[in-house]
């Protein structure tokens, strides 16, 4: 839906499309930081993220005029980071880790054992979130954390929408494995 | 197992895999009767959603850990893209940092809403946490999931009232608020004026002065400043 002030997401994409400086850098305000925490949890790494992210609002400035209403602005963007995130995985070998950057983004929580014996449900389930493969803990986060609807999960991952809801469903599995493993019996699955 | 393997189990396979989004409030109108209908004949599956919001608010939690991206980063990305462009746009004629917050906020429709945005967006840009989440106009969330400024509310200290000059950058404004370990608490008001808070307990007069005094040195990020009443 067109705004007033020519401000939706649609439309800042059209004015990127026409090199609108403007629009690039209200787009920015939007989505950078979720775009940064999608890219930090998917490469581990906070110097790799901030320069994905910002590639990928390069690459939205010069593919602006290809975007294509099937999918929303912000689920189009979420799938460029991703595919660059991708991308760069696969020849991660071929990249110098900073390893103080990567492991500063290591998960520093207790392991569910410790957080179980603490009685902390909450640092238990945080523990075993983490414990979760790069692909089951991509899916949450883009339904639990960047609210995203089964169709907007299946266009940012490509892959079929029964493929997502049964990865998320073996994803929650996963975690209440994890938990029963740490003490603590959720009642599902 | 595949991942498809499980798609065409029971009914209460089905609805349980629904049960995320129905969560968020992100199923289609016919999913979401259809989990309320599943929900309504088998109560006992309601205590599943708790599980669902545990899940939610500790994934949450473990995002909002992760920081946000580094001052200057904008600024960056600016440089790449005038590089890409060829012939540079001087960086004069770049929008100063009003007129790109005008933009943000113009998708608000009450002045309410303008006014807390204006001051989040400040303090996102002063202190580099979150616009989007602030700003986002995909949809109502059923969660807020970005960091939301907790101290944007008119509050006790020592403030100011400050109009930054329009060629002001992010990066400046940052440094200065840095500086004086300022806050943006409100604005814009008319003028453009921000009313910034540079302390949580009342600052002497004296010391007061000495601040703004600085402060009108900074031509190039202030073009007003005076003590806020």
């Amino acid at each position: 839906m067109a705004s007033a002030n020519g401000n939706s997401d649609v439309e800042l994409i059209a004015r990127v499309a026409s090199k609108d400086r403007v629009a690039i850098e209200v787009l920015y305000g939007r989505y950078q930081v979720r775009l940064y925490r999608f890219l930090v949890r998917l490469v581990r790494n906070e110097a790799i993220a901030e320069e994905l992210t910002n590639e990928t609002f390069l690459e939205v400035w010069r593919s602006a005029g290809r975007f294509e209403s099937r999918s929303s602005p912000s689920t189009w963007m979420f799938a460029i980071a991703r595919n660059k995130a991708v991308s760069l995985l696969r020849k991660r070998s071929e990249v110098e880790l900073d390893d103080d950057a990567a492991m500063s983004i290591e998960d520093e929580a207790d392991t569910p054992e410790v957080a179980a014996q603490k009685g902390d449900k909450a640092a238990l389930i945080r523990a075993c979130l983490a414990r979760l493969s790069a692909e089951h803990r991509e899916v949450v986060d883009l339904v639990y954390y960047h609210d995203k609807s089964i169709k907007e999960v299946s266009e940012i991952v490509g892959i079929p929408e029964n493929t997502v809801k049964t990865r998320m469903f073996h994803a929650r599995k996963k975690l209440s494995e994890l938990m029963a493993e740490a003490g603590i019996d959720r009642g599902w699955p | 197992m595949s991942e498809n393997g499980i798609g065409r189990g029971t009914e209460r396979n089905e609805i349980e895999m629904l049960l995320p989004w129905y969560v968020t409030g992100k199923l289609s109108d016919d999913d979401r009767a259809r989990v309320e209908r599943y929900l309504t004949d088998h109560p006992e599956t309601a205590q599943q959603l708790e599980l669902v919001r545990e899940e939610l608010d500790e994934t949450v939690a473990v995002n909002e850990a992760l920081g946000t991206m580094p001052a200057g980063a904008l600024d960056k990305l600016l440089v790449r893209i005038e590089e890409t462009d060829g012939p540079a746009i001087a960086r004069a004629q770049r929008p100063g940092l009003l007129e790109i917050l005008g933009s943000w906020l113009s998708v608000f429709d009450t002045p309410a809403l303008k006014l807390a945005a204006a001051a989040a967006a400040i303090v996102i840009v002063a202190q580099a946490v979150v616009i989007g989440s602030l700003v986002r106009n995909d949809g109502p969330a059923s969660y807020e999931t970005a960091s939301a400024p907790t101290d944007v509310a008119p509050a006790a200290g020592t403030r100011l009232l400050i109009a930054f000059a329009e060629g002001a950058t992010a990066v400046q404004i940052t440094g200065l608020l840095e500086d004086i370990e300022g806050t943006i608490v409100s604005g814009p008001k008319a003028g453009g004026l921000f009313e910034v808070r540079i302390s949580k307990v009342q600052l002497t007069d004296a010391d007061v002065e000495s601040v703004v005094a600085g402060l009108r040195q900074r031509t190039n990020v202030i073009r007003y400043v005076a003590i806020s009443n």
